[in-house]
């Protein structure tokens, strides 16, 4: 009887380790932009809860500087577009997994991450922040190799960056953003590294709770990219050649400000510089 | 498929870390569980009225309130630490499905029996040690395995309150590397393996309770 159990509970964990084994990347050399063409559907990786990011506005519609920028670059591939949320821990394994065409988030272009996919020029600029409880320093600085403890959320660039600043910080990792604001209110964490635009979101919708918590300095300037597929240099260059030419026409920045309430602080292209002859539209697949 | 196991030996403390987190957690979970759900199982079928109706509100109550809420519940508002909070929660959550298997066991002896041996003088002790337990164990152990698997099982829920267990390594290893089918293999193994020596124990337990009472 236990060795039937066992080969049940073998054939099982067999099962469960082909489905796994199922899931990614076929030898696929297509271009995305190709893919997207043939489908005529643009999948866009988007924040569902990172205002002004991404975000499920009161009307129950897709908002934000991501999906407002999916939704210009769907108008001139000329396809529709569909939003998939992303989140920290699922945006890489999505677009690895061909489920999103591009990853529209508030994703920094780490190296770890830059080894498994590609990333668009910089698109958005934010500043990393605290966020620590009333009455306690707002300097990073005082944290950093201190014996408090630090609340981040698994999968999130903030914990890495903060170890990068503190390699024997005591870390506690929260699965998600709303446990890790209770567990910083009621001193299970000493202090939250996170974003700038983020933090000012939280305590915004903290209301009147947020009469404990404080935003802190600021101590890295974080930068954000379009996450792509690697080695897909067609569909990447679209990308950027399309931020460039909204760029360019002004649009960019007028949504930028739409919904970051400030110009963008930063130039966007190679160094800053807009490439030349990016306005100018080649006749064969360059849908602009 | 471009796999990479070599990424598990580099992350093969961070693994033992979080394994032995889930072995204390579960370990502790399974004794818990057993100890508070047989008492409220015996109370459920021997206990007075009101013992029957407390224990029928205990059992309805814990096994019908999500595992994740009562962690929340006992973590972030009673304010219990991490660890004795996730330790708490299982036993508690566990207990209320032994209970059950406890009072299904015993109900499953024949009231024939107990008559009988109330008739011969053994007292209300004796008669349930020596008469109903042993009858009951047989029934229950095959559900009981059932229950300390799903106990391995639920520990991870541990991870939502920041503890460090194995399925939080997991994704750790995720998160770092983008190794994910590489690191949710080699865990799936690792928890099946946990769960193959507990089948087995209770498989040898099963024999050794069908042996002294053949």
């Amino acid at each position: 009887m236990f060795g039937l159990r066992v080969c049940s509970l073998l054939g099982a964990a067999a099962v469960s380790l082909s489905l796994f084994a199922v899931a990614p990347v076929s030898a696929e050399t297509a271009s995305t932009l190709t893919e997207i063409q043939k489908r005529g559907k643009f999948l866009a990786g988007v924040r569902f809860d990172l205002p002004p990011n991404g975000y499920i506005d009161t009307q129950g519609n897709v908002s934000g500087f991501g999906p407002d920028l999916a939704r210009r670059f769907a108008e001139h591939l000329g396809v529709e577009v569909e939003f998939v949320q992303v989140t920290s821990k699922n945006r890489i394994p999505l677009l690895l997994n061909r489920q999103i065409d591009a990853d529209i988030g508030s994703t920094t272009p780490t190296k770890a991450r830059d080894e498994v996919v590609d990333f668009s020029h910089v698109y958005v600029v934010d500043q990393a922040t605290i966020m620590v409880r009333k009455g306690e320093s707002g300097d990073p600085e005082d944290y950093f190799n201190s014996d408090k403890v630090i609340g981040g959320l698994q999968g999130s660039f903030y914990v890495d960056l903060w170890k990068q600043h503190s390699p024997n910080a005591v870390m506690k990792e929260y699965q998600e953003f709303p446990e890790l604001v209770v567990a910083l209110i009621q001193g299970k964490v000493d202090v939250v590294p996170t974003n700038k635009f983020q933090a000012y979101d939280i305590v915004e919708k903290l209301g009147q709770r947020a009469e404990n918590i404080e935003i802190g300095g600021e101590f890295f300037e974080d930068f954000m990219s379009i996450g792509l597929r690697e080695n897909d240099s067609k569909w990447r260059d679209w990308v950027n050649w399309a931020l460039q030419r909204m760029w360019t026409d002004g649009s960019y920045q007028a949504l930028y400000k739409k919904h970051y309430k400030t110009e963008p602080a930063f130039d966007l292209g190679d160094a800053g510089r807009i490439q030349p002859g990016v306005d100018k539209v080649a006749k064969e697949n360059d849908y602009w | 498929m471009d796999l990479d196991w070599y990424v598990i030996w580099d992350y093969r403390a961070d693994l033992l870390r979080g394994l032995s987190l889930t072995l204390w957690i579960s370990l502790v979970g399974i004794i818990g569980a057993t100890l508070v759900g047989v008492a409220v199982g015996c109370m459920r079928t021997s206990g007075g009225f009101i013992a029957q109706r407390l224990t029928g509100l205990y059992i309805n109550v814990l096994r019908n309130i999500p595992m994740v809420v009562k962690l929340f519940f006992a973590h972030f508002i009673i304010g219990i630490d991490a660890l004795p909070a996730g330790l708490l929660v299982l036993v508690l959550h566990q207990s209320a499905y032994v209970a059950d298997v406890t009072a299904a066991g015993l109900r499953s002896v024949p009231h024939g029996q107990t008559e009988a041996a109330l008739a011969s003088g053994l007292g209300r002790l004796q008669i349930f040690l020596s008469v109903l337990l042993p009858q009951a164990l047989r029934v229950m152990i095959p559900p009981m395995t059932t229950q300390y698997t799903q106990t391995i099982k639920n520990s991870s829920v541990v991870m939502l309150i920041a503890l460090e267990d194995l399925t939080f390594m997991t994704q750790r290893i995720e998160h770092a590397t983008f190794r994910g089918i590489e690191a949710a293999s080699t865990v799936t193994l690792i928890y099946l393996a946990i769960v193959l020596c507990v089948a087995a124990a209770m498989s040898g337990l099963q024999r050794f309770v069908e042996r002294r009472s053949s």
